[in-house]
């Protein structure tokens, strides 16, 4: 548990961003962990989609830094949330849901691993491992999904937030392209 | 050449202009330069690019013959304005809107590595696909994920795309 009891997960969304071009995003990102005293949580799930793919080498040839980050000490990789309890599974169905309704498409083409997220939020909550949690994440069907779901498990909105990356450190929305802007 | 001025009555003869300017990124630069800074001057845009002056002129006057941009006041140095451009090109079941966006979108290769990849593979429809999505996504209507199974991309990819185009969509 960080200061003030929060514990902040991040998605792949705002990872990937972060992993773009030069490291200030990435030193952003840093530099938040830093000043809230945390310990940024990252699903396995989350952690294989960034790191993952060796075909891609186009778009970041460097290593990780995600890799470098969880060195440093400032990003963990958590377990996989616990399907098997079952308002863990429940929330990621009803999240599983919300994103299909919210994006007007079939839940086939959501998968139950893409709201592992509120599976690990809801997890820290029941489990008193955190009294608060930050949900990190550019996909907005996912964040109002967590915004929309948790506070049904007993929980106060301000227990429950939801940030995109550059409501988080505005850096993360800054234009590569700046003669665009 | 004979300097036509073009209006959305010729479609067929603005069009071959559109492709041109699809097809090279310089010119895609200097035409959403202009539509950014409206009233701005040849020299405003050699500025911001690395080329000689005389092919920003050249390019400059295409893009004017188009139509695409004009110039925006009567003195020297001549400054110009842009005009939308907004051409749809249907072939078979594929639909595609050509739109400053996706000038934009062209442009932006010239400092972005990663829709100069993107572009690389998976080409001009790629790239009008994805501009689509980046408007769902920023209007939060899909996620990184969906668009990555939707398109056959890994979600690395996606994700990359979408954020790379999020300034284009969000003016």
């Amino acid at each position: 548990m960080e200061r003030d009891g929060e514990v902040i997960f991040i998605d792949s969304s705002v990872l990937i961003s972060c992993g773009r071009r030069d490291g200030t995003r990435f030193q952003a990102l840093a530099r938040e962990a830093r000043q809230r005293e945390a310990v940024f949580r990252i699903s396995p799930q989350v952690y294989a989609e960034v790191t993952g793919d060796p075909a891609l080498d186009a778009y970041s040839p460097d290593q990780s830094p995600v890799d470098e980050a969880v060195q440093e000490g400032w990003m963990k990789v958590t377990e996989s949330p616990t399907y098997s309890d079952s308002d863990v599974s429940t929330v990621m169905d009803r999240a599983r849901n919300f994103i299909a309704n919210s994006s007007d498409r079939s839940e086939d083409v959501v998968e139950k691993a893409d709201t592992e997220i509120v599976g690990l939020a809801l997890e820290t909550l029941l489990d008193g491992a955190g009294d608060r949690v930050l949900v990190v994440t550019n996909d907005i069907p996912l964040g109002e999904a967590v915004e929309s779901l948790l506070p049904n498990y007993g929980f106060d909105d301000e227990q429950i937030t939801w940030l995109t990356g550059s409501e988080l450190a505005a850096e993360l929305a800054e234009d590569f392209v700046p003669e665009f802007d | 050449m004979a300097t036509r001025k073009a209006n959305w009555d010729t479609p067929l003869d603005t069009g071959g202009e559109v492709f041109a300017l699809l097809g090279n990124p310089r010119k895609a630069w200097i035409y959403t330069y202009i539509d950014h800074h409206p009233a701005t001057t040849i020299q405003d845009v050699v500025g911001t690019l690395d080329l000689p002056q005389r092919t920003v002129y050249e390019y400059v006057d295409d893009l004017e013959a188009a139509g695409f941009v004009e110039q925006s006041n009567d003195g020297r140095p001549a400054e110009y304005t842009a005009h939308e451009i907004d051409l749809q090109l249907v072939a078979g079941d594929a639909e595609r809107r050509i739109t400053p966006e996706l000038v934009e979108a062209i442009a932006r290769r010239m400092r972005d590595d990663d829709v100069d990849t993107y572009i690389d593979r998976h080409g001009l429809d790629g790239l009008a696909v994805a501009l689509d999505y980046a408007r769902e996504y920023a209007e939060g209507s899909v996620t990184h994920r969906i668009m990555a199974r939707e398109q056959e991309l890994s979600p690395l990819e996606a994700g990359v795309i979408l954020d790379a185009l999020r300034p284009v969509v969000e003016d």
